[in-house]
């Protein structure tokens, strides 16, 4: 017995991925007067939020092994369904349209979850499928970029605290937050780990694995619905590919962060730090006007150096 | 007189298609009791085990716990009512620390449904230290040994307040020092009135712990007996049927002059330490120590997979310089792994595949395979492994069988030095005396036998030498003549004063 280590859950990788943010941060700011101006701060702040909804929700599904590859034709649902639905622009129609959206939503997730669970079908066959059908749905409603959201429905989003912090920015502190207590601080988030570890001693202790299940992918595509909200809010319109690259931005920020596709390890602290890196990558990317397909390539390589890397740390 | 029973299985019948695995078995439980449940492979120990917990229900029979007759829908139910499985292979999830395993499925909760961190981390704390365990309720249990994992598993059971406690072959896998933490718990859970059903292949156990022992032949009730009042021999015949060669007495040994592998000054990972010692042609050199004295680390640095930092080994005169499993395959060394579900067998591929595909890898061409199979054949019967064909998935074999048909992989591929590692773990004792026999009669055929067991009377029986190592050294060693229980298990537990020129000269 002596010779092995008794292993806690350590913060050591977070703090390391922190560090290296911080030397981004650092770096870019010497080199880039843009970087650290109040503007970009602001679109930073902007960008944030609709790739770290869908990469939350993201994290509950790659935690229990599983993959959600729908999250993209659910946001761009959700921009669509709020540029057309809310042409007189009063109150009203703006809640009846975020009820529908998020209606949609779980029901996609629970049909993805109910296929997965129940029937043992592959995540990655089912999500596509859903995903493939709901593209087709969403071309049929706006075929191509269009419509129009009112000021009452972004200004939920977009209103800027002390002409600083968009709402939206602050609802991603509050969703992170109610996610962590999920996660950390209920049955239910504990299961998650569970049935990621093994779903048949998970199954043998008397968890509902099923149910576990279903719940995180509903979570998954109401977190996409969120960040198809608020990115419908940014563009003031809806467009039928809006969400397309946000299926692996998300599996991207949260393998970067280091959550594994083995289940049962990481969270959402680790993805929070995916997603600042991606984010920051891409704002300054932009900033030094480097071509998008350049980005693309970047964005790839670093998911492999961080696969390579969790590979290694097996 | 019945309702002092903690529990009561009565005529129990099942029937699987094609087979009567049980066939009215009846059994019984005192609190306060060990009950021994032995029997082959194949009996019907864990169907009746299975039953009782509620994984299927019986064709027939009663089950009676506590005076009240029960049927239960599944492992949950049963769990409620006072019955914890603890299977062989622990239902502990690695992932999870101490405290979430323990609490897995009835988390503590204070207000708004949040988990109760504090109050489950101190209640873990306390019922570790009714184990006398000291670790963080914290630690990940996949960072634990298996008898912390067993520990913990029996905590759980405790914690559900549950009386009656099976125990499926908790031993097979911990060594002789952590056995005896454990039988310690078991009599501390007989003093709190609790019942286990302790299931196990090692008969010195049952002898060792429980008080009454129930035999299972066939899926038949053969006996329940006193501990007392039976002996070991009557207790073999019971669970084999036929009067068996109940124990394995080396006659001879076929050891030659030349030496095989020589072993100088290795060491090995943070563990081995100027390891020194010969292997004669014929010899069986056993390898005694408690876990974590580097038994395993030193077979697996010879075969390769355990990284060797200095020193040299020879084989037969040649230097060799161990990297990978191919290298040290091709220099004639093979490796029984004690995993040998996961590390030794492929199980989705059938025997033949199985047991050629070493040679096949080494020497032969493809095209050429199929003709392999006249002398396949005759190996299995050489070796005596029961298979219906050689087109059956090896998984469907019994433990012992699986044992031989790797051991026949290896004899296939002409290997001469045989590194094994716990060769009869979870193999019932009839398998087990035909597993001693082989390894004697490879001897025959000129190739030297390292073996590592933590069943020390498994040792004495088989080797001509045994070293023992201690803290990744090799700290005695015996030839035949001097075997002793007594001083081998001493020198297991306590660094030993050798005198450093026979350190220096090797063994």
């Amino acid at each position: 017995m002596g010779i092995r280590i008794l292993k806690v859950r350590t913060n050591k990788d977070l703090v390391f991925r922190f560090f290296f943010i911080a030397v981004i941060i650092l770096i870019s700011s010497i080199f880039s007067t843009h970087f650290r101006s109040q503007a970009n701060l602001i679109n930073i702040l902007n960008q944030i939020p609709p790739l770290a909804f869908v990469a939350i929700g993201q994290t509950l599904v790659i935690l229990t092994t599983g993959i959600d590859l729908s999250v993209g034709a659910i946001m761009s649902m959700s921009t669509i369904i709020s540029a057309s639905m809310m042409e007189y622009g009063d109150m009203l129609s703006v809640f009846y349209s975020v009820f529908l959206i998020i209606f949609i939503s779980l029901f996609f997730g629970f049909i993805n979850g109910l296929f997965i669970a129940k029937l043992k079908m592959e995540p990655l066959i089912v999500t596509l499928a859903t995903s493939t059908i709901l593209n087709g749905i969403n071309l049929f409603i706006l075929p191509y970029p269009g419509g129009y959201c009112p000021s009452n429905f972004t200004n939920l989003f977009s209103y800027k605290i002390f002409d600083i912090m968009p709402l939206s920015f602050l609802y991603f502190l509050v969703i992170f937050l109610v996610f962590y207590m999920l996660l950390h601080y209920t049955s239910f988030g504990r299961h998650i780990y569970a049935v990621g570890g093994n779903e048949r001693k998970a199954g043998l202790a008397g968890i509902k694995t099923d149910k576990i299940k279903i719940g995180v992918y509903m979570l998954s595509s109401l977190c996409a619905s969120l960040s198809g909200l608020v990115l419908a809010a940014r563009m003031h319109s809806g467009d039928p590919t809006a969400g397309e690259d946000f299926t692996l931005m998300s599996i991207a920020a949260v393998l970067i962060g280091g959550t594994t596709f083995n289940g049962g390890e990481g969270g959402i602290n680790q993805t929070l730090t995916g997603i600042i890196i991606m984010t920051l990558l891409t704002n300054i990317l932009n900033l030094f006007g480097v071509s998008p397909f350049y980005q693309n390539i970047l964005t790839g390589l670093i998911v492999l150096v961080a696969a390579i890397y969790s590979a290694f740390n097996q | 007189m019945s309702e002092n029973y903690l529990l009561e299985m009565k005529n129990i019948s099942k029937n699987f298609p094609g087979v009567k695995a049980l066939d009215e078995v009846s059994l019984n439980l005192y609190p306060s009791e060990v009950l021994g449940l032995v029997g082959e492979n194949g009996a019907g120990k864990s169907t009746l085990m299975n039953i009782l917990n509620g994984v299927f229900p019986p064709d027939e029979g009663q089950i009676i716990v506590d005076g009240r007759e029960v049927r239960f829908s599944g492992p949950l139910e049963a769990q409620r009512n006072g019955i914890a499985y603890i299977h062989q292979e622990l239902n502990l999830i690695d992932e999870l620390n101490i405290r979430e395993n323990l609490f897995l499925g009835r988390e503590l909760k204070k207000k708004f449904k949040l988990l109760d961190i504090k109050k489950m981390r101190e209640q873990t704390r306390l019922s570790l230290k009714k184990m006398q365990l000291d670790v963080d309720p914290e630690t990940l249990v996949g960072s634990v040994s298996l008898t912390i994992k067993q520990l913990i598993e029996i905590s759980k059971a405790l914690m559900l307040s549950a009386s009656i406690i099976v125990m499926d072959e908790p031993t097979s896998s911990l060594t002789d020092e952590e056995t005896e933490i454990l039988f310690g718990i078991i009599e501390q859970l007989k003093t709190q009135g609790k019942g286990i059903i302790f299931i196990s292949h090692r008969i010195e156990e049952i002898f060792f712990i429980t008080d009454r022992v129930t035999v299972l032949r066939n899926g038949k009730l053969i006996g329940t007996k006193s501990t007392k009042e039976t002996t070991y021999d009557e207790l073999v015949e019971m669970m084999s049927g036929k009067e068996v060669e109940k124990r394995f007495f080396k006659e001879s040994s076929n050891i030659k002059e030349e030496i095989l592998l020589e072993v100088s000054n290795l060491y090995g990972g943070e563990i081995l330490q100027d390891i020194n010692f010969k292997l004669k042609k014929g010899e069986i050199l056993g390898i005694a120590g408690l876990s974590g004295s580097g038994r395993t680390e030193l077979l697996e640095s010879i075969f390769g997979t355990f990284k060797v930092t200095k020193g040299e080994i020879r084989i037969n005169g040649n230097k060799y310089r161990p990297t990978s499993p191919k290298k040290a395959i091709n220099k004639g060394i093979a490796y029984l792994s004690e995993d040998r579900e996961n590390k030794g067998l492929f199980p989705d591929f059938n025997v033949f595949k199985n047991i050629i595909v070493t040679k096949a890898e080494k020497d032969i061409k493809s095209s050429k395979v199929k003709k392999m199979k006249p002398y396949v054949n005759e190996l299995i019967n050489q070796l005596n492994i029961a298979t219906p064909s050689l087109e059956v998935e090896i998984r469907n074999l019994s433990g012992g069988n699986k044992q031989k048909a790797i051991l026949a992989r290896w004899i296939l591929a002409r290997m001469n030095v045989l590194l094994v590692n716990e060769p009869t773990r979870g193999i019932d004792v009839s398998s087990k005396i035909e597993m001693y026999k082989l390894l004697y009669k490879l001897t025959k055929r000129e190739i030297g036998i390292i073996v590592v067991s933590s069943e020390l009377p498994e040792l004495l029986a088989i080797c001509d030498r045994i070293l023992v190592m201690y803290e990744g050294r090799i700290n005695a060693c015996f030839d035949r003549e001097e075997f002793n229980k007594e001083t081998i298990l001493k020198a297991m537990w306590k660094k030993s004063e050798l005198p450093e020129k026979e350190k220096s000269h090797g063994y």
